[in-house]
């Protein structure tokens, strides 16, 4: 293990408007590792990581990145700003937020741009991110106009422009088909193959199966309840019930969680897994 | 957790359902949403769009645009004339034609903004607020009549001092407003916000300009949808007084999700290294054609200026 990435120390979050986000949570994340945090719609997933990349700030706790506590302060004083927005990259669940720029073009260069990188480099870099997610036929659409599916790759296009070493992702796979889905695992073991740090939000246990070694699990009143191996909380039954994260009906077979249709006058049968 | 049972009305037949029949052959809720898209396509695309960007002004360094115009639009408050005034706007349509704006873009800009400030000086025209010569008299009062202690003239009328007040503000406005819009056309919003900040305008200025013209697009996309999600849930046509209660409702609801979605549209940008400082692709320094765009602009009002006074 290298020099954790994130340390996080027992924190509390409640919103100004007094809803609860997060109450006494604390673990630590290191270099490369694939982490998914699991848990139930509300149980403060994207919470967790607004407060990762120092959009909000803990009520009470603190938040250690790359060595330094994250405040208001410390991510707006440069050097440490630009490096610590440089370094981390957020995929939004909502990727209709993320994209606000008139062109794809524009909404890949906006990242690097604010990072100051000379124009030459801007360029390269979108031209590369554009390359890297096939998405060079939508350079000069509006994001706005574009399907579900395009605007998760051109969040991720802009995202990956930064060059970031660790990628927090909510809610990734959401609203995403099959094939897509399956050529998103592949690209997040690529990213972990070049050394990227994964961070994924989910409740797709499936999903979070195939990308993340690790787990944390929030629990609906918004502790965390679990970290360890992601395949050992996958195939704990009573840990996902109590965390809400599957449904009375689910059954595990070779370690992975298995909803059975709840329509009992149809006979099921389970064919042997070929893995 | 138990499987909801679904209520006896999800499964009832579609040619039979409960309430009053829907009127046919509408079509509906086509004017809203017609508008709403409208409006997200203006803003998002029309405000500068790339003919514009690529005639003559666009080309033209986007500080020194900014100073070309602001002296235009200092100089047309400056001018006294009608004529003046006439001569200012005769070249300001032609600048605007010949970047590409459309007569059916000018006339929806002339139309509307020029006739809201219409409606508050009509009022001004009237002898009632400005003294002088009879130029049509609207209404014969006879004489006496007075409101408290106030006295009423024998009769209401339109002045031609008060015509000639009303003439040069309206006059006026439109130049202001047909300059701006040659600006705001003509330049990519952050561009603009970027020239602007450059030539000292404070921080928080820009970031508010910033964020406003980012989160209005997400934010009319937004009211788009719940227009959409609303018209996916209606049956038969909907009659004009219903889709306007509808927008009372839609507006709170949009109100309540505008702050969330402004939040996250700020947070993208801020997770995106955003400090304050918009940064944009470098545009080429300035340049002889910039100096030109200046000193012609400056010219221009001092010649209308001069000609006022001694011609
Ligand atoms: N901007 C906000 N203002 C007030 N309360 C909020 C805000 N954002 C989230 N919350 C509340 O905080 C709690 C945690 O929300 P969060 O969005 O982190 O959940 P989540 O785990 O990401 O859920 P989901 O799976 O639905 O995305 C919820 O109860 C939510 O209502
Ligand atoms: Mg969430």
């Amino acid at each position: 293990m290298t020099e954790p990435i994130f340390e996080v120390r027992n924190i509390h979050y409640s919103y100004p408007d007094g809803s609860e986000g997060l109450s006494g949570v604390g673990f630590s994340i290191a270099g490369n590792e694939s982490v998914a945090i699991l848990g139930a719609n509300a149980s403060g997933k994207s919470t967790l990581l607004n407060l990762l990349d120092g959009l909000c700030f803990p009520n009470r706790g603190e938040i250690i990145a790359f060595g330094k506590v994250l405040t208001e302060e410390s991510v707006e004083t440069p050097p440490f700003s630009r490096q610590f927005r440089q370094q981390v990259g957020f995929l939004f669940q909502n990727s209709e937020a993320q994209l606000f720029n008139s062109t794809v073009e524009e909404e890949l260069a906006f990242g690097p741009l604010q990072l100051r990188l000379p124009a030459g480099e801007v360029e390269r870099r979108v031209n590369d991110a554009l390359r890297l997610l096939e998405i060079e036929n939508l350079r000069d659409r509006p994001p706005q106009k574009l399907s579900g599916g395009e605007k998760k790759k051109v969040a991720l296009a802009s995202i990956l422009a930064c060059a970031p070493r660790v990628i927090l992702l909510d809610e990734p796979s959401a609203g995403l088909d099959p094939r897509t889905q399956q050529w998103l695992i592949e690209f997040m073991a690529e990213l972990r193959h070049a050394g990227t740090t994964l961070i994924t939000a989910s409740h797709d246990l499936s999903f979070v199966a195939e990308t993340s070694e690790r787990a944390l699990i929030l629990s609906e009143d918004h502790r965390l309840v679990y970290n360890g191996p992601a395949g050992e909380a996958l195939s704990n039954l009573d840990l996902l019930l109590s965390a809400n994260l599957v449904h009375a009906h689910t059954h595990i077979h070779d370690g992975k969680p298995h909803l059975h249709p709840h329509l009992h006058e149809i006979w099921h049968e389970h064919h042997p897994h070929n893995k | 957790m138990k499987t909801p049972v679904l209520p006896e009305w999800f499964s009832q037949p579609v040619d039979n359902p409960p309430g009053p029949k829907p009127r046919e052959g509408r079509r509906f809720g086509l004017p809203i949403r017609k508008t709403l898209a409208e409006l997200a396509e203006a803003l998002a695309r029309e405000m500068s769009s790339p003919s514009q960007t690529n005639s003559w002004l666009g080309k033209i360094e986007p500080r020194a645009k900014i100073v070309g115009i602001l002296m235009l639009i200092f100089g047309a408050t400056l001018v006294h004339g009608l004529g003046a005034q006439m001569v200012l706007l005769g070249i300001t349509l032609a600048a605007a034609l010949s970047i590409g704006l459309s007569p059916r873009q000018l006339g929806r800009l002339w139309l509307g903004v020029p006739l809201f400030s219409l409606a508050i000086i009509l009022p001004s025209t009237l002898n009632l607020v400005t003294d002088g010569r009879t130029a049509l008299t609207l209404w014969h009062l006879g004489a006496g009549i007075h409101i408290g202690s106030w006295n009423l003239p024998e009769a209401i009328t339109i002045t031609a001092s008060g015509l000639l007040s009303a003439g040069r503000f309206l006059l006026r406005t439109t130049n202001c407003i047909t300059l701006a819009f040659l600006m705001v056309s003509s330049t990519d919003a952050p561009v603009l916000v970027n020239a602007f900040r450059r030539l000292g305008m404070p921080k928080a200025f820009g970031m508010i300009l910033t964020m406003t013209q980012r989160f209005l697009v997400v934010l009319l996309r937004a009211a788009e949808e719940i227009h959409l999600a609303k018209l996916s849930r209606s049956i038969g046509g909907s009659s004009l007084r219903s889709e306007q209660k509808w927008v009372g409702a839609g507006i709170a609801i949009l109100f309540r999700r505008s702050y969330r979605l402004g939040l996250e549209v700020n947070y993208a940008m801020v997770s995106r290294g955003y400090d304050g400082d918009l940064r944009v692709a470098s545009v080429p320094g300035l340049q002889i054609r910039d100096g030109l765009w200046v000193a012609a602009a400056g010219g221009l009002i001092a010649l209308l200026i001069v000609w006022e006074r001694f011609g």
